[in-house]
C-alpha cells in the first residue's frame, strides 16, 4: 500500500496519547485527537499493518514502529484503538464531515513507517469532533508500554 | 473596531517605589493622539540594570482592551529595557486584556539597563491595537507562548498561586493538577501554553466556585471538562484570552436519547456566561 491509499474501513488505527492527553482516570480527553500545531492531520497507525494474527503482537507490532519513529511512549501514556470505517461513518453522521482515514509512511526523513497514516479532515479547531472521538469512538485502550512479564 | 483610548484617570498605577516623582502623569510633551499613564523612572537611580514592579488598575473600563507599552522618547538617556506583563514578556510591548467590571489589576515590570539615569515608560489603554501590525504581532504570540516549560517557572507559581487562592475549594486541587500536567509535558517532550493557563487563571478569578474539572493539556492549550455523563459534558479549551473554545453536549429534550451538541468560540470574559446559556443541566457556578 502507498501513500494515500485508505484503510480498509474494517481495520483499526491506533493513536499515542500521552499522559497529558488523559483524563486521572486513564480515559483520552478531547486533547488526544487534536492534531498537532504542525501537522494538517491526525497521526495514527494502522494496526493489522504487519498481518500478524495475534491481538497482542499486533500492538506490540504498533509499540515498536512508534518508538523507532521517534516517538517516545511513556509508561503513563496508552494507544487508543479506533475502527476505521465506524469512525468515518459516525463522524460524517454526526456533524456532516468527510473523514479520510490514509495511509502515510513518509512523515519526513526522520520518521518513515509503512504502518503509518494519518486521519485527514480534522484540525486543532474541531474541538466537538475531538471530543466525539474521545467520547464515543475509541474501541480498545492498551499500554504505552507492554506490561512487565513476570520472571520465575 | 474603533480604537478608543481609556481615559488616563481610569487607570491607576501602585509602585513599590515610593517616589512622588514616579507617579503616573501625562508627560506634557507628549503629542499623541491617545494621551498615555506615563510611568517615570527617578533620575538618582545607580545607574545599573534595575527593574520596578507596577500594578495597573482599571477603575471603569470593561471588556476586551490592548495594554501598549512603550518608551518615552522625549526623555533624553531614555531606554526601556523591557516590559514583561502580567506573565509574559511581550515583545512588542502589545498585550490584550481582559478588563473588568469591577477593579481588575495587572502587574507589569519595567526594566532599565545599565547606563541610563533615567528613564519613562508609557502606557496606553486602547479598545482595539494600536495598528494592524500590534494586533498580528498580539496574535502571533498564541503560537510563540508555546515554550519549553522550564522558562517560566516563576510566572507559572505565580499563576498556580492565583488559582489556589481564587477557586475555593477546589483551586489546591487544580493547582496540583496543573503542576503534574506540565511535570507530564516535561516528561512528554511537549510545549506548554501560558497563555493558556492565564486565560485559564481568568476563567477562575471570574468563576472562583468551580468544581475540580478534569484538566488535560492540548497542542494549542488547556482543555477543563465537567462530565456527568457522555450526555451531559462541557468541555472549554483554553488557548489565550481571545480564543476559547467550548463544546457542550446535553440530553435533547424532545428525542429520549439522543444528544445535542453545541460548540463555539469566544473570549475568555464572555465564555461563562455564553456556556451556561447552553446547559440545561445545573451548573450553578457558571453564571457566577
Amino acid at each position: 500500500m502507498s501513500d494515500g491509499d485508505e484503510i480498509p474501513s474494517t481495520h483499526h488505527v491506533v493513536r499515542y496519547c500521552s499522559s497529558t492527553r488523559l483524563r486521572e482516570d486513564g480515559t483520552p480527553a478531547a486533547t488526544a485527537f487534536l492534531p498537532d500545531t504542525s501537522e494538517d492531520y491526525l497521526s495514527v497507525f494502522w494496526l493489522e499493518f504487519s498481518g500478524l494474527e495475534d491481538r497482542e503482537a499486533r500492538v506490540a507490532d504498533i509499540r515498536s514502529r512508534m518508538t523507532k519513529s521517534g516517538i517516545g511512549l511513556k509508561a503513563k501514556g496508552k494507544l487508543a484503538q479506533l475502527l476505521v470505517g465506524k469512525t468515518k461513518k459516525e463522524v460524517a453522521a454526526t456533524f456532516g464531515r468527510d473523514l479520510s482515514i490514509l495511509s502515510k509512511p513518509f512523515v519526513d526523513e526522520a520518521f518513515v513507517d509503512d504502518a503509518h497514516a494519518g486521519i485527514f479532515g480534522i484540525s486543532s479547531q474541531d474541538l466537538s469532533i475531538a471530543t466525539f472521538i474521545a467520547s464515543d469512538l475509541v474501541e480498545a485502550l492498551h499500554p504505552a508500554r507492554a506490561p512487565a512479564t513476570s520472571s520465575r | 473596531m474603533n480604537n478608543q483610548a481609556l481615559s488616563v484617570r481610569d487607570i491607576e498605577f501602585i509602585t513599590d517605589v515610593g517616589s512622588a516623582a514616579t507617579q503616573p502623569s501625562i508627560d506634557p510633551k507628549d503629542k499623541r493622539e491617545n494621551p498615555a499613564a506615563v510611568f517615570y523612572v527617578p533620575r538618582n537611580w545607580i545607574p545599573e540594570p534595575a527593574t520596578w514592579n507596577i500594578t495597573i488598575s482599571a477603575l471603569a473600563a470593561s471588556g476586551l482592551a490592548w495594554l501598549t507599552a512603550e518608551a518615552v522618547e522625549s526623555m533624553p538617556l531614555t531606554k526601556l529595557l523591557a516590559v514583561k506583563i502580567g506573565h509574559e514578556l511581550s515583545p512588542p510591548n502589545v498585550l490584550p486584556l481582559i478588563w473588568g467590571a469591577t477593579p481588575s489589576e495587572y502587574d507589569v515590570v519595567v526594566s532599565l539597563p545599565a547606563g541610563y539615569s533615567s528613564g519613562a515608560a508609557a502606557f496606553t489603554v486602547c479598545s482595539a491595537p494600536a495598528s494592524a501590525g500590534a494586533l498580528e504581532a498580539s496574535n502571533a504570540s498564541v503560537f510563540d507562548q508555546l515554550q519549553p516549560v522550564e522558562q517560566f517557572d516563576e510566572k507559572f507559581r505565580a499563576l498556580l498561586n492565583k488559582l489556589e487562592a481564587t477557586v475555593v475549594p477546589a483551586g489546591a486541587a487544580i493547582a496540583s493538577r496543573v503542576k503534574a500536567l506540565v511535570e507530564a509535558a516535561q516528561d512528554e517532550e511537549e510545549p506548554f501554553s501560558m497563555d493558556a493557563l492565564y486565560a485559564f487563571a481568568v476563567f477562575a478569578k471570574s468563576h472562583p466556585r468551580m468544581p475540580y474539572p478534569h484538566l488535560t493539556l492540548g497542542p494549542k492549550g488547556l482543555l477543563a471538562e465537567w462530565r456527568e455523563s457522555k450526555s451531559r459534558a462541557v468541555g472549554i479549551y483554553f488557548s489565550d484570552i481571545t480564543t476559547v473554545q467550548f463544546t457542550v453536549a446535553r440530553d435533547n429534550p424532545r428525542h429520549t436519547g439522543q444528544v445535542e451538541r453545541i460548540s463555539g468560540s469566544t473570549t475568555v470574559d464572555r465564555i461563562g456566561a455564553l456556556v451556561s446559556q447552553v446547559v440545561p443541566f445545573p451548573m450553578m457556578w457558571l453564571s457566577s
